[in-house]
């Protein structure tokens, strides 16, 4: 299945907003933080990464495998399109 | 139970076990399941590896929650190359310090190595651990004669110091936790703590494996969908976690997988007072926890009975409250506190300074950073700390650690890091002074000399410090700045 870019730009959009909540606004990103590695460059440490993570799969309602692999992990859009491609495979 | 003695080796008891509970599980994960018999023929094996590659110890092992690694660490132990056992999330640049100021003669990985870490070649390998050589250094640090392994602790100069333990020391905080927590031959221990942590040397390693229990690991990360799968493939009977583990597994709304749990343990952190009240109301156990140091092992142990302590001494400890000058104030009034246990570290293995001995008293008892009381019925009540350490999640950090790392970034003037709290959470904040450096180049320079947990999650960069009229940076004021890590 194909997933539109528009859906994974919002969910992009969503994920960005959901790091600033998840890090009570410590660490904030923009478009201008977008590209490879967004995520791993913002600098979050071991426990604010899982408290994210845990954050999006509360606000998806999906579930981390445990073999997802590091690159989705890192940047907003991998992690974006393993969402819309999860959602989309739950439809 | 498998009897064991002060006066036999950590790998004698270790082998008595093995042959006690042979077929019996010793070590599960998600991957596979090991006998004791298993456990024992690859840890010897490992020990033969070892004492025929390396003439010295010690050996840097940093080890993952897996059976190879455990057997390696057990082997490296039974070989007397002195293992010294660091956190596998440590970057190249720690790890280079410790080997160069710890006369590391060889260092094991199992999996990637650091990126970096001195352009390695593996001189050998088995069962997947990767095994580097190095030659011995000018002046390089003996090991004590009697030295087991080496663990690590924060310190406060900026870097982590390690500590030499005897086997006796090992066995007699194995049988005070085996006697406190009640661990025998039908337990499943789940340790969510990774194998070098003081939480799994204090309560699971060798307290499960000299007891015929079985020692469970956990898999990939630690959010709630993977760990409810893996306590329901372990069933365990004790649950050893750091405290946001508890939060993780209570902020879902599914129910506790946990039926055959008997002991639930937490430490290294204060736990939220409705992670406590809603695992109680979930499983109806209460959440036990300890005191204790990487220093000196297991100090107490609290049933769950009473959540605003740490619990009483464990057989073989004394604890002291003092004032300043040493003397001990009288119960119910907070001071400083100090332990004396049997399984207190010998000294530390480097060439720096200070001295272990100098955190002794005159009667031998570890002055530590804590500040407590001791009820008139010897509950001890933790009520802060001394210095600059910084805990997060369990993990101490040394904030003059990660300022040496920011210090080093060209155009860097002035580094001020420091532990804030936000919601009831503590998190490391850096307060830079430079006018051309960027929060993207701090964060960068970070990743690559720090462990992911050192990074400063507040990053605030100023053109110029604000300043008393004596030239001294204002912390006070620097607290009142704006600034968020963008």
């Amino acid at each position: 299945m194909t997933v539109q870019q528009s859906s994974i730009d919002h969910l992009t959009t969503r994920l960005m907003g959901l790091v600033e909540r998840s890090t009570h606004g410590q660490m904030v990103a923009t478009q201008e933080h977008l590209g490879a590695d967004s995520i791993r460059r913002l600098g979050l440490d071991s426990l604010g990464m899982l408290t994210f993570l845990v954050a999006v799969e509360d606000e998806f309602g999906i579930e981390w495998g445990d073999d997802v692999p590091k690159e989705i992990l890192a940047s907003f859009e991998g992690m974006a399109a393993y969402i819309a491609q999860e959602l989309g495979d739950a439809a | 139970m498998s009897g064991f003695s002060s006066n036999e080796s950590l790998w004698g008891a270790f082998r008595n076990a093995a042959r006690t509970y042979s077929s019996r599980a010793a070590v599960s994960t998600h991957a596979e399941t090991w006998s004791y018999d298993r456990l024992f023929q690859e840890a010897d094996g490992n020990r033969k590896w070892i004492e025929s590659e390396i003439d010295d110890g010690p050996v840097l092992f940093a080890p993952r929650n897996t059976a190879s690694s455990l057997a390696f660490l057990l082997g490296a132990i039974g070989s007397g190359k002195v293992p010294l056992f660091a956190d596998p999330a440590w970057q190249a640049p720690e790890l280079e310090g410790i080997i160069a100021r710890c006369g590391v003669r060889a260092a094991a990985w199992e999996g990637p190595v650091p990126a970096g870490l001195l352009s390695l070649t593996p001189a050998a390998e088995r069962g997947g651990i990767q095994l580097f050589k190095f030659a011995a250094g000018e002046g390089s640090v003996v090991p004590r004669k009697d030295t087991s392994f080496g663990r690590f602790t924060s310190g406060t100069t900026g870097f982590s110091r390690c500590l030499q333990f005897r086997d006796e020391a090992t066995l007699k905080a194995t049988a005070t936790w085996r006697e406190a927590a009640g661990i025998c031959s039908s337990d499943r221990v789940l340790c969510l703590a990774t194998l070098n942590n003081g939480l799994a040397f204090n309560t699971s390693i060798f307290t499960v494996l000299l007891s015929g229990g079985m020692l469970a690991f956990h898999t990939g990360m630690l959010i709630r969908g993977a760990l409810f799968r893996t306590l329901t493939r372990v069933e365990p009977t004790v649950l050893v976690a750091f405290p946001f583990v508890y939060e993780l597994l209570e902020s879902g709304k599914e129910p506790i997988a946990a039926s055959a749990l008997r002991l639930a343990v937490s430490s290294a952190a204060p736990l939220p007072e409705k992670t406590r009240a809603k695992w109680l109301q979930d499983t109806g156990l209460p959440i036990c926890n300890y005191y204790g140091l990487a220093e000196v092992g297991p100090c107490t142990f609290n049933d769950g009975s009473d959540p605003d302590c740490v619990g009483v001494p464990l057989p073989g400890v004394s604890i002291a409250v003092t004032a300043e000058d040493g003397r001990a104030v009288g119960p119910g009034k907070t001071g400083q506190i100090r332990v004396k246990t049997e399984s207190m570290a010998s000294a530390y293995l480097d060439a720096c300074q200070p001295e272990f001995q100098v955190n002794l008293d005159t009667e031998q008892y570890y002055i530590t950073n804590d500040l407590g009381l001791l009820t008139p019925d010897n509950r001890l009540r933790l009520r802060g700390r001394i210095g600059r350490l910084v805990n997060i999640a369990g993990r101490k950090i040394d904030p003059g650690e990660v300022e040496k790392v920011i210090r080093q970034i060209q155009g860097v003037e002035h580094v001020t890091v420091r532990g804030e709290e936000q919601s009831g959470r503590p998190y490391l904040a850096a307060y830079v002074e430079s006018k051309v450096v960027k929060r993207e180049q701090i964060v960068e320079f970070c990743e690559s000399n720090l462990a992911q947990y050192k990074i400063p999650q507040r990053i605030v960069v100023l053109q110029d410090m604000p300043r008393s009229s004596a030239g001294k940076i204002s912390l006070g004021r620097v607290s009142v700045m704006e600034g968020v890590s963008r």
